[in-house]
C-alpha cells in the first residue's frame, strides 16, 4: 500500500460536475467532485440515497442516461485521456476491457436471452478478435470456473433464469474481470444479496481481481467499506465531504456527517434495547407444526410433481408484546411466514392461532377481524403505498371499513401521523412527495390506524440507508413501548435482530434450525448454520475483519 | 375526483404542452359538439310557423296537414310544399322560420329548388360535309345523296348525268369489268374533298353500279367553336359570327330556344352559301343525380337529391357517436372481463381465456349479417355487434395489468388491511391500471369510425338512407364523374381521424412511462 501511494493515479477526476435536467426540474447530481484513484487500491465511494455516489461512479464510463444527464464540467484523466472528451468508439474501446462496471441488479444487468456462455464471449469477440474461437470458449471456461460457477462446462450452456441471484453475480463478476482492466467501477454489487452471498462475492472480488486492478467500490454500507476499502470518499448532497485511509478514517472521522453515518451502522456489540420483561403466558401467536408448501407443477398436464416447502413444520409463539426476530438468508421461508399468518399466502399444513382463534381454513372475509389486530409492514416503501391516493385517504380507508371511525376523519390520520413522527398537513399529499424514511413512516401509521396488537416487519428497513434505517428502528421501538405492540420482525440483518428482539428463531430451508435470546443465538450460536450467518456480518472496526 | 392524483395531472398538463394534440382535441371536441347540434343546423321541418296569427313549433309539437290545408290529412306535412300553397301565400303575416339549412338529412330536394342558372347555351361549330353519288357504266352520276355541294348544284336531284373526272373513271373501269380492285381514296384537283370508292370483289354479275362517297376536306384546324349564352332575364351579348347566321337560319335557333327549356332539342344545321356548313347546338342544364354543387347547397348532392352537406353533418355526427358509445362500452366490457381475470387468476383465467378464444374465431362479418337479417339492421343492433366483440383486445391489457398489479406490494397492503376485494379492485388496482386504456382511446376510436364506415361503404352497416361516408363512398364508386360525392365524404372522414390520430400521439407521448423515470442515486 505504501508504495501505491506514491505512484502516479491510474485515475483522476478534477472538479467533476454533473448535472440532470428534467421537464420540470434541475438537479445538480455531482457538484465539483475531485478525487484519484490509485493503481491498485480499492476506494469506497459512501453516501445515502441521492448523495451523488452512483452518478460520479457512472461518469467515469459516461453511462448516466443523456439526457437528462449533462456533463457540466470537469475532466476525467485516464492513461493521458480526457474521457469526458473521447469521441464515442474510442470510448468503447476502453468500457469493458481497460474500465469495467459491476452492477447492483444481477438479473437486470444480464440479457435474458442469451446462454450465460455467449455472453461472455460475446466480451471477447469485441476486445479480443484476434483470437480464435478456441482459445475464446476456453477462457470462457476458465473464468467461469475460476469464479466458482460449478460444472462450467454444462452451465455456460444455460440462460441467466436458470442461475441463482448469487451466481448471477458471480456471473458479472466474470464479465468485468475477465479482460483484466485496470479499473472496476462496483456499484451496490450486493445490495440485492443477503449476507452469506455478500461474503461470498467479496471473497471473490479480492481474489479475482489482480494486484495492478483498482477497484471503486459504491455503496451506502459502512460495514462493507471497512471489510473492502483502501481509502474511502464520502458523499453528501453531490459534493465530497471528507476523504481518508479507511482505518484512520474509521478510527477519528473528522465530519459530522461521517460520524453520523458511521454511528447509524447497527452492530453485533449493540446491546439490546431493552431487557427481557415479563409477558403474559397466554400466546398472542401459536403455529404448531406450520407448513407453506407451493406445489411445483410439470409434464403436459401441469401435475403437482413435488413441493417446495417454503415453511416446513414451524413451531413458534408471540406473546402480547413481544418481538420475535426471524432471520435467514434469502429463501429461507421467512417472509413466507409472515405471509402465512396473515393470509396473503394459504398454509397446507399445520395449525395457527391468533388470540386463542385457529386461522386455519379462513377464507374471504373471515380474515377481516384478523386483520384489524395483526397488520404488515413490507421491505420498499416505493411500491407499498397506492401512490394515486392522498395520505388522507391512505390512513383512514381501512378504519373505516373495520368501523373504527364513520367519516374519512382528519383529526384520526393527524394522530397517525404525529404517531410515527410526521405532521398532519402532509396528510392533504400523495405518497411520491415522500422520501423514502418518510413513506416507510406512512406505511407503519397506516398499519398502526388499525391499533394492532401485532405488526409483521417484512424486512421493513433493509431498503432503507443506514441513518434512516436507524431512524425507523428507534421509531418501531417508541411505538412498541408506547401501545404495547407485539413484533414479528423478519430480517436478514443479525445486528438489527440482536437489539429489537427479545426471541430469535434462525430459519434455513423452512425449517427452524435454533432459536433463543438473541444474546444467546448471537453469542454462542449452536448451529453452524448459524455461525456461518454471523460470520458474514461486516463489523466496522473490527480489524479481523478486513481483508 | 379520487382519480385526479398530481401524476395523473402532470400527465394532462405534459399532454396540454403539447400543442398539435391540444389542439387537436379542441377541434375534434368542436366538431362533435357542433354535429350534435345537427338537428339545429340542418333540419327540413322549420322551427316556428307562424299561421294565420297563431305560432307552431312543429319540431317539438304535432301539426297535422289538415291544420293548413283544411283536407282532413291528420298527418305531419311537407312543410316546403305548404310553404308553396296559396293557402299559406296568401297572408303576407304567414312565415315559416328555418334552420340554417333546411334540409334534413332524409329530406331529398326537389329539382325545382335547385337554384342553377337558368341559362341557355347556344353554340355553333363547322361539321364535315360528306355525301355519295351512285355512278352507271356510263360514267355519270345516277343518283346523288346529300352530293349537290360537292358538284356546285343547288339539289341531288339535279346531279343526274353529271359525269365524274376521268382520274375516277380509270377507278371504276375494273369494277365495271368485275374484276378485284382495292379501296382507293382521290383527292378533287381543287383539294375542296376527297372521292373514295370502296374495295372490289369480283361478283357472280358485273355491276351495274358503283357507290363512291364524298367527303368535304376537314383539316383539325377546321373544328371551330364559338358560343355565347342567353340569360334568364334580358338580351345576350350577341357575338359577331351570329350576324353571319342566315335569317331563316336565326328564327329557326330562336325557336328552337324557346323550346328547350322544357323538352331536349335537335341541332340546327346550315350551309353557309358557298362556304362551310355549320351545326348549331342549343343547351340547357338537366338535374339529374347525383347533382354538382350549386349556390346552396356548396357541396352538391347525391343520388337521391340529398344535400351531401347534409348528409356529412349527420355522418359525422353518426360516426363520433357510434365511436365513442363503442369504445367506451367495450373498454366497460373488456375492463371487467379482464381486471376478473387477471386479478383472481387460476381457474377463471385459464377457463376465461380459453373461452375468449373460442368466441374470437367466430367470425364478425357474418355474424353481423346473420342478426342484421333476422332482427333489421339498426344502430343500435350494430353498436351491439361490435360491443360484443370488439372487448377482447382491451381485455387482454386489462388482463396484463392487473395480474402484475395484483402483486405488488401496495396491493397485499390493501389485503392485509383487510379491504374488501371490490374494493381493492376499483380504488387501488383500477385506476393504476387505466394508463393503456387512455393511451389507446384515440386509436380505438379511429379504429371504429373506420369499421363503421368500411361496413357502410359494403352496405353491411347502417340501415340504407342512414347518413354515412360510407355510403357517400360507396355512391361515388359508381358515380365516377361526382367527384363531389368521394371529395367532401373523404375530407370529412380524414380530417376526424387525423385529429384523433394526433391525440393519440399526443397522449402516448404524455403517459409515456420513460418520460416519467427520474433520478434517483
Amino acid at each position: 500500500m505504501e508504495s501505491a501511494m506514491t505512484q502516479e493515479p491510474l485515475l483522476r477526476v478534477k472538479n467533476l460536475s454533473v448535472s440532470f435536467q428534467t421537464d420540470d426540474r434541475f438537479v445538480r447530481a455531482v457538484d465539483d467532485v475531485s478525487f484519484d484513484v490509485r493503481p491498485g487500491e480499492v476506494l469506497g465511494l459512501v453516501g445515502e440515497s441521492g448523495s451523488g455516489k452512483t452518478v460520479t461512479g457512472m461518469s467515469i464510463l459516461r453511462l448516466n442516461p443523456s439526457p437528462p444527464a449533462t456533463y457540466a464540467g470537469g475532466e476525467i484523466w485516464f492513461e493521458g485521456q480526457d474521457l469526458l472528451k473521447l469521441k464515442p468508439e474510442d470510448l468503447r474501446k476502453i468500457r469493458g476491457s481497460k474500465i469495467s462496471a459491476i452492477f447492483q441488479e444481477p438479473m437486470t444487468a444480464l440479457s435474458p436471452l442469451k446462454t450465460v456462455g455467449d455472453q461472455l464471449r460475446e466480451l471477447l469477440d469485441i476486445h479480443r478478435s484476434d483470437w480464435a474461437r478456441k482459445e475464446k470458449e476456453a477462457y470462457v471456461l476458465e473464468w467461469l470456473a475460476k469464479v466458482g460457477i460449478p460444472e462450467p462446462e454444462a452451465r455456460r450452456h444455460q440462460y441467466p433464469f436458470q442461475f441463482s441471484g448469487g451466481m448471477r453475480q458471480r456471473v458479472t463478476i466474470a464479465m468485468a474481470l475477465m479482460l483484466e482492466p485496470r479499473l472496476v467501477i462496483a456499484d451496490e454489487p450486493t445490495t440485492a444479496l443477503d449476507v452469506t452471498l455478500q461474503a461470498q462475492v467479496f471473497d471473490l472480488m479480492m481474489k479475482m481481481k489482480s494486484a495492478k486492478t483498482s477497484l471503486i467500490f459504491i455503496t451506502h454500507d459502512m460495514g462493507v467499506v471497512w471489510e473492502l476499502c483502501d481509502r474511502v470518499l464520502v458523499m453528501k448532497d453531490a459534493k465530497l465531504v471528507e476523504e481518508g485511509e479507511a482505518v484512520s478514517l474509521f478510527a477519528s472521522p473528522r465530519e459530522a456527517y461521517t460520524r453520523k453515518l458511521l454511528n447509524a451502522v447497527p452492530s453485533l456489540q449493540d446491546p439490546p434495547v431493552r431487557d427481557l420483561p415479563e409477558f403474559e403466558e397466554a400466546p398472542l401467536v401459536e403455529t404448531r407444526g406450520l407448513c407453506t408448501w407451493f406445489p411445483v407443477k410439470g409434464g403436459v398436464l401441469s401435475r403437482t410433481r413435488g413441493h417446495v416447502k417454503a415453511v416446513d413444520a414451524v413451531t413458534m409463539r408471540i406473546r402480547s408484546g413481544e418481538t420475535l426476530g426471524v432471520v435467514g438468508e434469502s429463501g429461507s421461508g421467512k417472509s413466507t411466514l409472515g405471509r402465512t399468518l396473515i393470509g396473503l399466502e394459504a398454509a397446507t399444513g399445520g395449525e395457527m392461532y391468533f388470540q386463542g382463534k385457529s386461522l386455519n381454513g379462513l377464507r374471504g372475509k373471515a380474515w377481516q377481524p384478523v386483520r384489524r389486530n395483526m397488520q404488515m409492514i413490507f421491505q420498499d416503501p416505493y411500491s407499498s403505498l397506492n401512490g394515486r391516493l392522498k395520505i388522507l385517504d391512505l390512513l383512514t380507508e381501512a378504519p373505516k371499513l373495520h368501523g373504527l371511525i364513520d367519516k374519512k376523519d382528519p383529526d384520526y390520520a393527524a394522530n397517525c401521523l404525529e404517531e410515527v413522527g410526521l405532521t398532519p398537513e402532509m396528510m392533504y399529499r400523495y405518497p411520491h412527495e415522500f422520501s423514502g424514511g418518510q413513506r416507510q413512516r406512512i406505511c407503519i401509521a397506516r398499519a398502526l390506524a388499525l391499533r394492532p396488537k401485532l405488526i409483521i416487519c417484512d424486512e421493513a428497513v433493509s431498503a432503507l440507508d443506514v441513518t434512516i434505517q436507524a431512524q425507523i428502528l428507534d421509531l418501531l421501538v417508541e411505538l412498541r413501548e408506547r401501545h404495547g405492540l407485539a413484533y414479528l420482525f423478519i430480517s436478514h440483518d443479525l445486528s438489527v435482530v440482536k437489539r429489537l428482539c427479545d426471541h430469535v428463531l434462525v430459519m434455513r430451508h423452512g425449517r427452524v434450525v435454533e432459536e433463543g435470546s438473541p444474546a444467546r443465538v448471537i453469542d454462542q450460536p449452536g448451529h453452524d448454520y448459524t455461525r456461518k450467518l454471523l460470520a458474514a456480518v461486516p463489523v466496522p472496526g473490527d480489524l479481523s475483519k478486513r481483508r | 375526483m379520487a382519480f385526479i392524483d398530481p401524476t395523473t395531472r402532470e400527465k394532462f398538463s405534459r399532454f396540454r404542452q403539447q400543442k398539435r394534440a391540444w389542439v387537436s382535441l379542441w377541434l375534434l371536441t368542436l366538431i362533435f359538439v357542433t354535429s350534435l347540434f345537427s338537428n339545429l343546423i340542418a333540419n327540413d321541418t322549420p322551427w316556428r310557423v307562424r299561421f294565420e296569427g297563431r305560432n307552431y313549433f312543429p319540431r317539438w309539437q304535432h301539426v297535422p296537414q289538415d291544420l293548413f290545408l283544411n283536407d282532413g290529412v291528420m298527418t305531419r306535412p311537407n312543410f316546403r310544399e305548404i310553404q308553396r300553397t296559396e293557402a299559406f301565400r296568401d297572408h303576407p303575416e304567414n312565415r315559416m322560420f328555418w334552420a340554417p339549412i333546411p334540409y334534413g338529412p332524409r329530406s331529398t330536394v326537389n329539382p325545382v329548388d335547385i337554384p342553377v342558372d337558368r341559362e341557355v347555351t347556344v353554340m355553333r361549330r363547322r361539321v364535315q360535309r360528306v355525301g355519295s353519288v351512285n355512278i352507271g357504266e356510263n360514267f355519270e352520276v345516277i343518283q346523288g345523296m346529300s352530293a349537290a355541294w360537292f358538284f356546285g348544284a343547288v339539289s341531288d336531284a339535279d346531279l343526274s348525268g353529271r359525269e365524274v373526272p376521268e382520274a375516277v373513271r380509270e377507278l371504276l373501269v375494273p369494277r365495271f369489268a368485275n374484276e378485284a380492285a382495292p379501296g382507293r381514296t382521290l383527292s378533287d384537283p381543287d383539294g375542296r374533298f376527297e372521292w373514295s370508292v370502296p374495295a372490289f370483289e369480283p361478283r357472280g354479275r358485273a355491276p351495274r353500279r358503283v357507290r363512291v362517297t364524298l367527303r368535304e376536306s376537314f383539316p383539325v384546324t377546321a373544328a371551330v367553336r364559338d358560343q355565347f349564352t342567353i340569360p334568364e332575364e334580358g338580351d345576350p351579348r350577341w357575338p359577331g359570327w351570329w350576324h353571319d347566321v342566315p335569317e331563316e337560319v336565326r328564327a329557326q335557333v330562336g325557336e328552337v330556344i324557346e323550346e328547350v327549356r322544357v323538352v331536349p332539342v335537335r341541332p340546327v344545321r346550315y350551309d353557309e352559301p358557298g362556304g362551310y356548313a355549320w351545326e348549331i347546338q342549343v343547351s340547357f342544364e338537366s338535374i339529374q343525380f347525383p347533382f354538382r354543387p350549386v349556390r346552396g347547397h356548396r357541396m352538391g348532392f347525391d343520388d337521391s337529391g340529398r344535400d351531401v352537406l347534409v348528409q356529412v353533418l349527420y355522418a359525422t355526427r353518426i360516426s363520433l357517436s357510434f365511436g365513442f358509445l363503442l369504445v367506451i362500452s367495450s373498454v366497460v366490457l373488456g375492463t371487467v372481463l379482464g381486471a376478473l381475470q387477471g386479478y383472481f387468476g387460476g381457474w377463471i383465467d385459464l377457463v376465461g381465456q380459453r373461452l375468449i378464444e373460442i368466441y374470437q374465431s367466430i367470425p364478425f362479418l357474418y355474424v353481423m349479417i346473420f342478426v342484421g337479417s333476422v332482427f333489421g339492421r339498426s344502430f343500435v343492433l350494430l353498436l351491439l355487434v361490435y360491443a360484443v366483440f370488439n372487448w377482447i383486445s382491451i381485455s387482454y391489457y386489462m388482463r396484463a395489468e392487473f395480474l402484475r398489479l395484483r402483486r405488488q406490494p401496495f396491493t397485499e397492503a390493501a389485503k392485509a388491511l383487510g379491504l374488501p376485494t371490490a374494493r381493492i379492485m376499483w380504488f387501488h388496482l383500477l385506476p393504476n391500471a387505466l394508463v393503456p386504456i387512455i393511451t389507446f382511446f384515440p386509436f380505438m376510436l379511429v379504429g371504429a369510425i373506420g369499421s363503421l364506415n368500411a361496413l357502410d361503404f359494403l352496405g353491411f352497416g347502417l340501415p340504407a338512407g342512414t347518413p354515412s361516408w360510407g355510403a357517400l363512398l360507396r355512391q361515388a364508386q359508381t358515380a365516377r364523374h361526382a367527384w363531389w360525392l368521394i371529395s367532401y365524404s373523404s375530407l370529412a372522414l380524414f380530417i376526424v381521424i387525423l385529429l384523433t390520430v394526433f391525440i393519440g400521439e399526443g397522449l402516448r407521448a404524455a403517459f409515456d412511462p420513460k418520460r416519467e423515470a427520474h433520478w434517483e442515486a
